[in-house]
This record gives C-alpha cells, sequence and structure tokens, in this order.
C-alpha cells in the first residue's frame, strides 16, 4: 500500500476525463473556489435570515456582534472544506459514467451507491479536490440497499469524514450535499449545495426487483444526477447520509427539491460487512406484517421455519418493538429491518394473548445466495430494470478506449462467483486464520476434559474423522459414514458436532470441512447502551449441509464463539468461548458455555486438554 | 447630529453628506448583519447570538402538528388522490385547495399522530380556489389565523410543510422546505381544467412546492406563522414554468370567513325536486361556455350571443361565473344543472369575476 498508483495526466497518458475539461485543471482552482463557496454561504445565511424589516431597531444593535459572526463563517467554510477534502468524484474506468462517494479510512475505504460502480466494473477512477486522479478497486456490494464500498489507491492518509449517528437527525436541521451533480467535477473541484432535512425515517418502496430506501433521511438541499453515492453532511461536516435518490415527476431529471439519503447507521451496519468483498444480503424476519386497528402493527404471515416462529412468535401477534424502536406501522417495521444486513441478532418485543414477550431473533436473509448472485449478474448484463426515481450515473460519450488498469490495481481483484472482490475476502480469512496454521495437529484428537458446577464430567474426543462424548455413562459419538446433520448428539443439540467444528478450526483444518467466508462483522448485543455495535468478525465454514459461524473478538482477534446451524428448523448450537490460557503454546478456552435458542443448555470449566496422535499415547498434555 | 451638521460651513457640505451616506451605508450594513444573526442561532451547534429564538428544528415541530393528510380522488390520469391540508381551528376546521381530491364521498384525513378521520367539505371559495373540510375533533393544535397576521415580505425565510408525494403516511412527519420569499404579486396562470382565477397577489418562493401531493400546504414564516397556503398546480402562461408559490393568508381571509359562515356552501337541494316543465337555458340567456372538457370545467364565459340578454347587460367573454342567483357554481355543467330547475320566465341573477372585480347582472330570457 506505500506504493503510490496516483494517476496524473503526466504519469498517465492521455486521460479519458480529460474529454470533459479533464485533469489539467492541477493549476489549482482553489481560491476561486473557495471565493464562490463564500458567496454561496453568505446567500444562504440570508436565505435563513428573517426580513430585515421584521427586525426591530433595539434588536439589531444589540446583536450585532460583526467580529463573531465572522467567525461563525470562518468556521463553518472551514467545515465545508474540510467536508470538501473527503468527497469523492468517481468515474468509470472509460470515463463515460460516473458518480460521487465518501472517504471513512485512511487508507482509502470509500462508500458509494451500487447503481454508481455498477457500470464500473472492478476498476473506477477517483477524484479528490486535490486534483488528484486515484486508482479504485471494488471491494464489496450491497445490491438491495444500493451502497457499494470501494477503496481508493495510492495513500494512507486519505482526508476522512466522520460517520454521525443518523438517529439523532431532527427535521428543519440544516444540512449539505457535496458531490459531482452532472458530472460538473470535470476540474475535480465537487459541488456543495445547502438545505435542511425535510424528513426523518422514509421508507422508499422498492423500484423494480431489487432496490430498496429504509429508514432514509429526505432532504431539500440538491441533490442531482451524479451526487449518487455522495455525502450529505450535517453542519459539523458529519456524514448523516448517503445521497441516492430523488424523486421526479413532471420536470424530467432534475431536482424538486426532493432528495433521499440512506442513513449513515445503515452505513454503519454494513460497513464491516461490505468489508467482506462479498455480494451482501439485507434480511427478513420470516414474518410479515399489516396494519391493525389503532395504530397496531400485527403478523399477518409468518414461516413455521422462522426463528421468530421457534421464539413463539405466530400469526396475530402485535409487534410492540423492533430493532430496539417502537413499532407503529408497516412502515416503520420495514425501515429498522432494512438497515441491518443479513444474520444479525435483533431484539423483538411483541404482545399475544398470554402477555409481552421479549426476545432477539436472528435476522435470516431477504434472498437466497444464488438468487441474489443471478439478481446482480441479470443487472451486469445490462436487462432492463426499472429504477424511476434513481438519479443514474451521468453517461458522458468519450472517445477514448477503457485506460489500462495498472497490474499493481489489478491485482487487487480476484474474480470469484458471489462475491464483488475475493480478494478482499481473502486477507480477512488470513487475518483470522493466522492463528490456527495448518501442521502436525492436522491428523491429531484433542480430548477435552470439562466440568460442570455440580462437578460433573464431561469428556470429548475431537479429531479429523472422530466426534465422541462421554458423560457419566451415557456415550455418545458422530458416525462419520453417514448424514452428519441426523446426528445432533447429545439429545439432539448438536453441540458434538459444533466442538468437533470447532476442534478443525484450531487444528488449522476449517478449509478440508468445506467452503470458507469472512461474513464481516456482527455485533453480540451484549452493551445494551449501543446493542449495534459490532463486536466481532465472523467467519463461516460449511460443514456437509451444514455452516458455522466463528466469532473472533474485534481487536484482539480471539475465537469466542462457534454457531452450528444444523437445519433451518432447528435452533443453532452456539458454544461460546472464555477465559482463554495457554495449553502448550496456544491459546485455548477454559470456559465453555453453550446456548440453543437463547436457553444456556451447559456451562463448563476445562480440567485438560489433550493433543494425541491417532493412535499414539499422550502427546502434549496441558492444564491451565 | 444637527448641532454637527450645523457646525459645518458651506464646504463641508460635501463631506458631510458623504458622511451621512456612510453612516446610512453602515447602517444598512448593521441591519444586514443583524439580519443574518438569528438564523445562525438556527443552526443550532453554532453559537447563540440571539437568545430565546426558536430554532428551525422547533418551529417545525410544532408547526407540523397543524398540518394533515388528506386523502380522497384521484389516482388516475396524473391525478393524486392525496394532499395537504392545515388545521386552523381546535374543532378540526382544515383549510385546503379546492382540488379534484375532495371530489370524493370519503375524504380521509390523518393527522399529525396518525389519527384518522373522516372529513366533510364545508365549503369552497371558486375565486380563490380554496376550500375547507371538517373533521369531528376537538383540542387539536392549530394555526390561529386571528394572531398570526405578520404581513410576508420580499426576503422573508418560509418553511413549506407539506405532504408530497405522499412519502409520509399514517404518524409519519410530513415534508419540510426552506425558501426565500422572492415575489409578492399577481399571476397569470393556468391548472389543470383552465385558467387560475385568482387575481391577488401570490407568494412566490424558491423552494420547490409545485410536487404532487403539496397543494393544501403550509407556508410558515420564521416565527412559526402561517403566512400561506399552497395552492393548485399552476403553470405560468408564457414563461410556461410551474409556479412555487402560496395564496397570502391575510388575503384569503374573506375566503376563509365566508365559507365558514355558510356563504360559500355547495348545493344541497334535492336533485329529485319538481324542474320546471319549461326551464331556463344558457342560450336563452345568451351564454356560451368554454367546451366541458373536464371533470369540473370552470364556467367561464367563452362568447356571447349577439343581441343577447347577456350582452344587453354587460357580460363579456372571460368571464368567470361564480354565482347563479344564490347558488355557488362548481363548475359548468353544474350551471346548466341550476338553470333546469329555474323557469324561463324568471329573471336570473348572474355573478361573475371579471379581473379582480365581483359584478352582479340580472339576465332574462331572450325571444
Amino acid at each position: 500500500m506505500k506504493q503510490l498508483f496516483r494517476l496524473t495526466p503526466s504519469v498517465s497518458g492521455p486521460c479519458p476525463l480529460r474529454t470533459t475539461g479533464g485533469v489539467e485543471s492541477r493549476r489549482s482552482s482553489r481560491p476561486i473556489v473557495e471565493s464562490f463557496l463564500i458567496a454561496g454561504l453568505l446567500a444562504l445565511s440570508t436565505a435563513f435570515a428573517p426580513s430585515l424589516a421584521a427586525q426591530d431597531g433595539g434588536a439589531r444593535e444589540d446583536s450585532v456582534d460583526l467580529e463573531r459572526i465572522a467567525a461563525i463563517e470562518e468556521a463553518r467554510i472551514a467545515t465545508v472544506l474540510r467536508a470538501r477534502s473527503a468527497t469523492v468524484a468517481v468515474f468509470s474506468s472509460d470515463g463515460r459514467g460516473g458518480g460521487s462517494g465518501v472517504l471513512l479510512t485512511p487508507d482509502g475505504i470509500c462508500i458509494t451507491n451500487y447503481h454508481v460502480v455498477k457500470p464500473c466494473g472492478p476498476f473506477m477512477k477517483c477524484g479528490l479536490d486535490d486534483g488528484q486522479i486515484y486508482d479504485a478497486v471494488i471491494v464489496g456490494i450491497d445490491p438491495t440497499g444500493d451502497v457499494a464500498m470501494i477503496k481508493l489507491l495510492g495513500r494512507d492518509d486519505f482526508p476522512t469524514a466522520e460517520l454521525a449517528d443518523s438517529d439523532q437527525v431532527r427535521i428543519g436541521q440544516p444540512c449539505f450535499a457535496i458531490g459531482n451533480p452532472f458530472l460538473l467535477a470535470t476540474n475535480l473541484q465537487p459541488t456543495v449545495t445547502w438545505g435542511m432535512v425535510s424528513g426523518t425515517h422514509r421508507y422508499q418502496y422498492p423500484a423494480g426487483t431489487l432496490l430498496e430506501y429504509t429508514d432514509c433521511i429526505q432532504t431539500d438541499a440538491s441533490i442531482n444526477p451524479g451526487n449518487s453515492g455522495g455525502p450529505l453532511f450535517d453542519a459539523q461536516g458529519r456524514v448523516i447520509g448517503i445521497n441516492g435518490r430523488i424523486s421526479i415527476e413532471k420536470r424530467s431529471r432534475v431536482n424538486v427539491g426532493v432528495g433521499y439519503a440512506i442513513s449513515s447507521n445503515q452505513v454503519r451496519h454494513f460497513f464491516g460487512v461490505l468489508s467482506s468483498g462479498r455480494i451482501v444480503d439485507h434480511a427478513t424476519l420470516g414474518a410479515t406484517v399489516e396494519t391493525g386497528r389503532e395504530s397496531r402493527v400485527i403478523v399477518d404471515a409468518i414461516l413455521d421455519n422462522s426463528e421468530a416462529f421457534r421464539r413463539g412468535l405466530r400469526y396475530g401477534d402485535e409487534v410492540l418493538e423492533f430493532g430496539g424502536r417502537p413499532i407503529d406501522t408497516v412502515n416503520g417495521f420495514k425501515n429498522i429491518l432494512g438497515i441491518f444486513p443479513k444474520g444479525w441478532r435483533v431484539p423483538l418485543v411483541y404482545s399475544n394473548a398470554d402477555g409481552i414477550v421479549s426476545t432477539a431473533v436472528r435476522l435470516p436473509g431477504l434472498h437466497s445466495r444464488e438468487e441474489l448472485i443471478s439478481l446482480v449478474q441479470g443487472e451486469a448484463r445490462g436487462e432492463p430494470e426499472a429504477e424511476p426515481e434513481e438519479p443514474q450515473p451521468e453517461q458522458e460519450a468519450s472517445p477514448h478506449a477503457a485506460a489500462e488498469v495498472p497490474a499493481e490495481v489489478a491485482a487487487l481483484y480476484e474474480a470469484r462467483r458471489g462475491f464483488a472482490n475475493f480478494h478482499f475476502n481473502r486477507l480477512h480469512q488470513e487475518r483470522l486464520l493466522a492463528a490456527y496454521p495448518t501442521g502436525a495437529r492436522g491428523a491429531r484428537k484433542l480430548f477435552v476434559s470439562l466440568r460442570d458446577e455440580e462437578g460433573g464430567v464431561v469428556e470429548l474426543a475431537l479429531g479429523p474423522d472422530t466426534a465422541a462424548w462421554r458423560a457419566g455413562n451415557e456415550v455418545d459419538f458422530i458416525n462419520f459414514e453417514e448424514e452428519l446433520s441426523n446426528q445432533l448428539a447429545p439429545r439432539g443439540t448438536g453441540f458434538l458436532l459444533a466442538a468437533y467444528h470447532w476442534q478443525r478450526l484450531i487444528a488449522g483444518e476449517l478449509r478440508r470441512t468445506g467452503e470458507v467466508i469472512f461474513e464481516g462483522t456482527a455485533p453480540d448485543g451484549s452493551n445494551p447502551d449501543a446493542p449495534f455495535e459490532v463486536t466481532h468478525d465472523v467467519l463461516s465454514a460449511t460443514l456437509e449441509s451444514m455452516e458455522s459461524e466463528f466469532w473472533f473478538r474485534l481487536g484482539s482477534g480471539e475465537l469466542e464463539a462457534i454457531e452450528l446451524f444444523m437445519d433451518d428448523r432447528l435452533d443453532a448450537c452456539r458454544i461460546e468461548f472464555g477465559q482463554p490460557a495457554d495449553f502448550d503454546g496456544q491459546q485455548l478456552p477454559t470456559l465453555w458455555v453453550v446456548n440453543r435458542g437463547g436457553q444456556e443448555i451447559g456451562r463448563w470449566t476445562v480440567d485438560s486438554y489433550r493433543w494425541e496422535d491417532a493412535g499414539a499415547a499422550n502427546d502434549g498434555e496441558g492444564q491451565p | 447630529m444637527n448641532r454637527m451638521t450645523n457646525r459645518f460651513s458651506r464646504g463641508d457640505k460635501m463631506r458631510s453628506a458623504l458622511r451621512g451616506w456612510l453612516l446610512a451605508a453602515a447602517f444598512v450594513w448593521l441591519a444586514v448583519v443583524s439580519a443574518m444573526v438569528s438564523p445562525i442561532s438556527s443552526w443550532g451547534q453554532e453559537p447563540v447570538l440571539q437568545e430565546n429564538r426558536p430554532t428551525l428544528v422547533e418551529i417545525t415541530a410544532l408547526a407540523r402538528t397543524k398540518i394533515v393528510k388528506i386523502f380522497g380522488a384521484g389516482g388516475f390520469q396524473g391525478l393524486e388522490a392525496y394532499q395537504t391540508g392545515i388545521l386552523i381551528s381546535d374543532e378540526g376546521h382544515i383549510l385546503t385547495a379546492w382540488s379534484h381530491v375532495l371530489d370524493a364521498d370519503g375524504v380521509t384525513v390523518f393527522l399529525h399522530d396518525g389519527q384518522r378521520h373522516e372529513a366533510t367539505l364545508m365549503g369552497y371559495d371558486p375565486r380563490s380556489e380554496i376550500a375547507i373540510i371538517k373533521i369531528d375533533v376537538a383540542g387539536t393544535p392549530y394555526f390561529n389565523l386571528d394572531e398570526s397576521n405578520t404581513p410576508p415580505r420580499l426576503g422573508d425565510l418560509v418553511l413549506a410543510l407539506t405532504n408530497l408525494y405522499g412519502v409520509a403516511t399514517g404518524n409519519e412527519p410530513v415534508s419540510v422546505q426552506h425558501g426565500t420569499v422572492t415575489a409578492l404579486k399577481p399571476v397569470e396562470a393556468n391548472r389543470v381544467g383552465g385558467r387560475f382565477p385568482y387575481r391577488g397577489p401570490v407568494l412566490i418562493v424558491d423552494a420547490i412546492t409545485s410536487n404532487p401531493g403539496t397543494p393544501g400546504g403550509a407556508l410558515v414564516n420564521e416565527h412559526g406563522e402561517l403566512v400561506g397556503v399552497i395552492g393548485k398546480d399552476l403553470k405560468a402562461t408564457g414563461a410556461d414554468i410551474w409556479l412555487n408559490y402560496g395564496l397570502p393568508i391575510n388575503d384569503i381571509r374573506g375566503s376563509i370567513d365566508d365559507i365558514l359562515s355558510g356563504k360559500l356552501v355547495l348545493d344541497s337541494a334535492d336533485p329529485d325536486r319538481p324542474r320546471p316543465t319549461e326551464p331556463m337555458t344558457l342560450e336563452l340567456l345568451g351564454l356560451r361556455l368554454v367546451p366541458d372538457v373536464v371533470g369540473r370545467t370552470p364556467p367561464y364565459v367563452d362568447s356571447l350571443i349577439e343581441r343577447g340578454s347577456a350582452e344587453r347587460a354587460g357580460l363579456l367573454p372571460d368571464d368567470l361565473i361564480l354565482f347563479v342567483n344564490d347558488q355557488l357554481i362548481a363548475s359548468r355543467r353544474q350551471v346548466e344543472e341550476t338553470l333546469e330547475f329555474l323557469h324561463r320566465d324568471d329573471p336570473v341573477s348572474i355573478t361573475v369575476q371579471r379581473g379582480r372585480e365581483t359584478l352582479t347582472f340580472e339576465l332574462e330570457a331572450g325571444q
């Protein structure tokens, strides 16, 4: 990453963008831009000013403080300039289309709209207000939420913007959009438009097959084609949303005072998921709702294989709270549902004839994996899609052929079915699995001795094709000659298979059990003040028809849980690991807590771990 | 100042004039600057230079409790089935635009908190094309028209609160946009079905308020007072642009009061009541109205039969018929329906709008 991939006309040869006035303007036009900016700000100030006549003389003299006003104006200009520096002009490599984006990390992670990068392919050119053009590569896409993550290359000190808490945004507060409307930023100087927040928690029905704007922010700041993917800032220059849609009707494709931005909280939730390089999915509850009498939201259909059903939710029950928000309209329900990635566990409060039930439900995906892939590929093939309200990326004809992608840039892209860019998934997998190298342990068995609070002992034997359990006189084992998903020992819990899958990970053999995918980040919900603050990296691995998630604590990288999903109709088996200690040079947990469906079904401390060669005697026994 | 000026000799007159101009200029500058002070406080996060002023967030939060969403007829041919309304009493009187949406048998109103009510039409004024509907509630927040009468001026900040595009449903908050009053003058414009009859000055704003669902929306000033009601979509004749405008509340108070006092109510007579065997007709009166092209074609006089009763009485082409006898007229068709119940031997009184004037003529059947 230290290498500079910065492209300027002098080093990159003919630049397709030059056809539109182009990048020649490295001779800085900043002073002019700034004076326009200042003029605009003054105009805006007066726009928000009451009429002169409305001022009475007394107030006039009392309130005048020129220096203070000048200072406020200066601060505002500084805020806009700072916000502007983190705003990205996105162009497709052939210079034919583009939009906007915003930088969120110094190493170049940038958020934009899916519909902006869709026509670009894996690589794009990005301009900043420093007058430079940077190569960029696709990272992840969220076709349903119309969000994409790209990575700008060539610097580790990109200017960044901060994500605000969009739930704190108030109707009537000022905001400003920065971006590349009508692809005006041919000199890479973005356009700033001011307005106010016109509405919050707006639900916009899906346009076409995929795209749905939920919980979005409505603004009258002028957003136009080309602004797509660009940031909507609050007055402090924090990102409250990603501009993506405008309402149009009788006037053609220009702003009519009604634009919509994807909320920054939705972006925050999806940030770590998009970083996985995947085509990411949104969620469903497995149930739909309708409005009943007196603003009641009632379940009008529910799948009996959904986790919500297993937590007791039934047809006719009233949804009271979802995702921590009171629910009193169907739109309110859809809004909160739309801001969570597939697989997150979200609190749900509902009432039925017996009273009020508080629970948490893991949200299944809105699409099947194949469905999502075929939808994205269908779009990529240019099949017609009705998206009437979307400010499409501006199209500019370019006589130049697609620019060459430098080899260093091309190396950051790896095509794989179901991924936007598998390269980034691979990087995360390597990072998380670095502590579990494939090696001598791969063929060995691990004997685990567990003790419950009453002193009862459970012994496990886990190996490449061994999974056995003994608790007193009770013995159970997995027969690897047969279908694994039918062998949910002990007592239908699936605990033994979960333990087996965990052993495969720590033995460095996880990839041998099936496909491994880095899913992204997720919250464990343990912080009541910030239930959706992500806490873990989640890796998934298949085991025949089943799938496990491995939860690694952010920061420490410590493996803290495995959750095995046996069947849609069954609750997953989750083993939470705690209090790691060193066993023969490997950090292993000394506390195992087993949960199913929110119920604790086992809690043990570890007496010992013992690795053993197949058929050999003791090898590397360890006491904590 | 006087003392100072008196001391100056003639030769100093020029300098003193210059000084006076500079003082005036400085004063204007101060005024401008002080005008900029309060909006800065409205930005919330910045130092508040003028204490105790509500922020735009606060003004909006209060104003939107007085705005309702109206659902009625439409939903075809590009006509939306929704618009906006403004509560003007605590008893559920709602000011809105007189439009096709109110043609439905059941007009539904959603209050800001999602309460749903069925509304009845109290009346409308064909001159300003405003209407008042009523719901059966008590104690709702409302704009008190007697208290809020600050006349709007050029340059005033306005907030437009509307049910635009129907994006807000149930208890979801209506949309708010900001703008400035950029003109205050009469307009020549067309709307669906013909010319815009209103001849008074309208508030032209630079917020884009001409959008689906905005008719009946509120223009609110920086004190949270209602200054205008957004009318139906208008296209300026000549310029051929959509107008972002509102009818100034102060100028339509007469219309509002007339409706509230029952002067402007629709025909509630029994349509099966006896009809004369020889009814009055337009032809007998010497009147030709514009062709009946839309559901509610406004009853403009198209031409007059030469030497007919209407011509002799002084009617002119382009007069807009407001009343036949004392009956409020909503459409061209209603003129004919009203005449069907009048005997051709009886005189007819016709009230029209001509420009900004309202004129009444006595007509009788010609030979």
